[in-house]
């Protein structure tokens, strides 16, 4: 395989007005960086590349000769990493090759789900019949009720050939998108003021790319022919015209601007308008993979038609389950070692504390007998406190004869009156005996008062009720006596 | 095979040694990734293994060794911590209060009966008072420090005492709030139509056990 280089010299002007078959570079500013990122369009053969530092390219390169299999793949990617010198490791590719398979599909329009089972089902079959493939659905715009999708089969062998090629290269294919997706970027610029549907034809190494779109982008259908305008322009012309009246007959879509994109495109314009008749609006634009290339590279990896989205989303996963798990690993190093720290200081504080106490062991015994003996004594002192003090008897004779005279009724006077501590028991007894004037009933009702009355004191006498008395004073003679005798005797500070 | 254990493992050790780019890297450059995360657990192993192992057994054997001295020092804290210094002098000045309530010993009580029939002659009443034997005070939960000595008396009021009964609670009163603790346990009046009999009274005298067993 031979290529196409320039040699490395300063810039002539600025990259994308630069001749994209050059490997073009600014001078002072080629520098390897990690960050840059590889794009790729391989299309039909053709094979170009160019390094995007923030999404803007630096600097391209493209091979001279056709690029058809992985192997020329291969070397025509080594070639370009020499040249471009590229330092990063994220790639992404425009591809357009036989073994990428373009598919359109009706599917039930019912539902999302119904839509996303039925084209499961689509590529299963497909792989049954071919091979597993990595896939991905573009919605187009449909005619009919049904839901219409455009499905892109990239085989998986093929994939894990290219992938295998650049992960040889510590290079990361963050993203693969078929050709259609740069077209759709870039059809608003060329679409502005026109609200009706456009063809596009974009040469694209050893084929032509046809793609009919509304002016928003929106995809009615894209089609391949293995012809160049440059060798066969009267059959490229034949099958624009043949899109035009199938974009009429399918979508009843009147298409009256046309344009062409590549490099030789003004070469087919003449031919292009002899067979797509008058009226029609031919533009001619000299529009290059490069600038496909950089709508690429402004592309989220996280685009609907990336085939390897999935793939990015695993490894944006991974990553995260990574960092988690070293964030994980390291606080916690970092908490066990504060831990640690503080375990160590306290040992060696307990330590000096132990040997310390080792050292004090006899003025340490000496304190507690001292302290044993001050607490006994204090104790001691506690007792001879409330043995003296607390437990002296209280003043209850004179009181208890001070309230008996003060509640006794005037009726009666007292003969023999005594009050007694018994240390036995614990309790205060008395004992009283006189005599009360009157009859049996009247004494027995002054009795009962005063009894009643010397019970509910604050003394809270109980009446022995077998020690009471009450019994008529008898004298001399045989009739009976105006007074009774009385006894009480009973218990104080009862309950 | 999706539950394969080692195909899990597999996974791990992928996502863990990912290198960025280069999904195929050799073991070296996998080994090299996963330094972030080995170091760290390696680390965290070896401090675990050293304080299981070394630091922790350690402190617990020396904590176990030194356990009676540590015995020592924490009850020499519980003893410190019975009463305070201030609550040592309150104790022990209330103690002394105590203490003056208590006759020194039988030797004392002649004097101190002579004291009392001064205070109630003057009440309008004259005492006679005998002394009984020493109350041994019946043993408890604490240890008894103090005994009682008894007394009897006879109080016969003055022939110029017209207040009779007012002057005796008076008179019992003043023996209550004596200097010396002095317990009246027995007070019984005897009287007929229009004169008092007799009037005994039962008192008793606080002393230290010690003083009571001094000989006299």
């Amino acid at each position: 395989m031979t290529t196409t280089t320039s040699p490395v010299e300063p810039p002539q002007a600025e990259l994308t007005q630069a001749p994209f078959s050059t490997a073009t570079r600014r001078a002072g500013e080629y520098s390897r960086r990690p960050y840059d990122t590889l794009g790729i369009a391989w299309l039909n053969g053709s094979f170009q590349a160019a390094v995007f530092r923030r999404q803007v390219a630096k600097w391209a390169w493209t091979s001279s000769t056709p690029v058809r299999t992985p192997e020329e793949f291969e070397v025509a990617l080594d070639q370009a990493l020499v040249e471009l010198r590229f330092g990063g490791t994220e790639v992404f590719l425009i591809l357009e090759h036989d073994a990428f398979v373009h598919q359109p599909e009706q599917a039930p329009a019912f539902s999302e789900a119904a839509a996303r089972a039925y084209l499961r089902g689509r590529v299963e079959r497909f792989e049954k019949e071919h091979e597993p493939v990595l896939w991905v659905s573009q919605p187009t715009v449909s005619a009919r009720k049904e839901a219409t999708f455009l499905l892109h089969l990239l085989p998986t062998s093929f994939y894990n050939r290219i992938n295998g090629v650049l992960l040889e290269r510590h290079l990361d294919l963050a993203r693969i998108l078929p050709l259609a997706v740069p077209l759709q970027l870039i059809l608003p610029v060329l679409t502005q003021g026109k609200d009706r549907p456009v063809l596009v034809a974009a040469d694209t190494g050893e084929a032509t790319t046809v793609m009919v779109a509304q002016p928003d982008g929106q995809l009615l259908f894209a089609r391949t022919m293995l012809a160049r305008w440059e060798v066969d322009p009267a059959r490229i012309g034949v099958e624009i015209n043949r899109s035009v009246l199938y974009a009429k007959q399918q979508f009843s879509a009147v298409i009256d601007a046309l344009w062409l994109l590549g490099t030789a495109s003004e070469a087919a314009q003449t031919e292009v308008q002899a067979r797509c008749g008058a009226g029609k609006e031919i533009l001619v634009r000299n529009s290059t993979p490069l600038e496909w290339m950089e709508a690429v590279a402004k592309l989220t990896p996280r685009h609907p038609i990336n085939l390897v989205a999935g793939y990015l989303s695993r490894k944006r996963r991974h990553q995260l389950i990574r960092r988690t798990i070293i964030s994980v690993c390291w606080i916690s190093l970092v908490c066990l070692g504060l831990d640690t720290w503080a375990r160590v200081q306290e040992w060696t504080a307990q330590s000096q504390r132990f040997h310390a106490l080792e050292k004090n062991h006899g003025s340490m015994l000496a304190e507690r007998d001292r302290l044993v003996l001050r607490n006994a004594e204090m104790q001691r002192q506690r007792d001879f406190i409330r043995q003296v003090s607390e437990e002296r008897l209280p003043a209850v004779p004179s009181r208890f004869l001070g309230y008996v005279a003060s509640i006794l009724p005037a009726e009666a006077h007292l003969n023999e009156s005594s009050v007694k501590w018994d240390d036995g028991t614990k309790k205060w007894s008395f004992h009283l005996d006189g005599q009360v004037e009157g009859d049996e009933d009247t004494g027995r009702e002054l009795i009962d008062a005063f009894q009643k009355t010397l019970s509910h004191s604050a003394l809270r006498a109980k009446i022995n009720p077998g020690a009471r008395s009450l019994v008529p004073v008898t004298s001399s003679g045989l009739e009976a006596s105006a007074a009774q005798r009385f006894s009480l005797e009973g218990t104080l500070f009862e309950e | 095979m999706k539950n394969n254990p080692s195909s899990h493992l597999k996974t791990c050790w992928q996502v863990l040694t990912e290198v960025p780019g280069w999904n195929d890297a050799p073991i070296y450059a996998r080994l090299a990734r996963s330094l972030p995360i080995v170091f760290p657990v390696f680390a965290i192993l070896a401090l675990v293994s050293w304080r299981s192992g070394y630091g922790a057994p350690r402190a617990e054997a020396e904590h176990a060794a030194l356990q009676p001295l540590l015995g020592l020092d924490a009850e020499i804290s519980t003893l410190q911590m019975g009463a305070s210094q201030a609550q040592v002098a309150d104790l022990n000045q209330r103690s002394a209060s105590s203490s003056r309530l208590l006759v020194s010993g039988p030797k004392e009580l002649p004097a101190l009966l002579q004291e009392l029939k001064t205070t109630l002659h003057s009440s309008g009443w004259d005492a006679t008072f005998q002394v009984g034997e020493i109350i041994e005070e019946s043993p408890e939960a604490s240890p008894t420090q103090i005994t009682f000595l008894p007394v009897r008396g006879k109080l016969k009021a003055q022939a110029s005492n017209q207040d009779r009964f007012s002057s005796l609670l008076a008179a019992l009163d003043r023996l209550s709030a004596y200097g010396k603790r002095i317990d009246l346990t027995r007070v019984a009046i005897r009287a007929d139509e229009s004169r008092w009999q007799a009037v005994e009274v039962n008192l008793r005298f606080v002393c230290s056990v010690l003083d009571a067993k001094t000989p006299q």
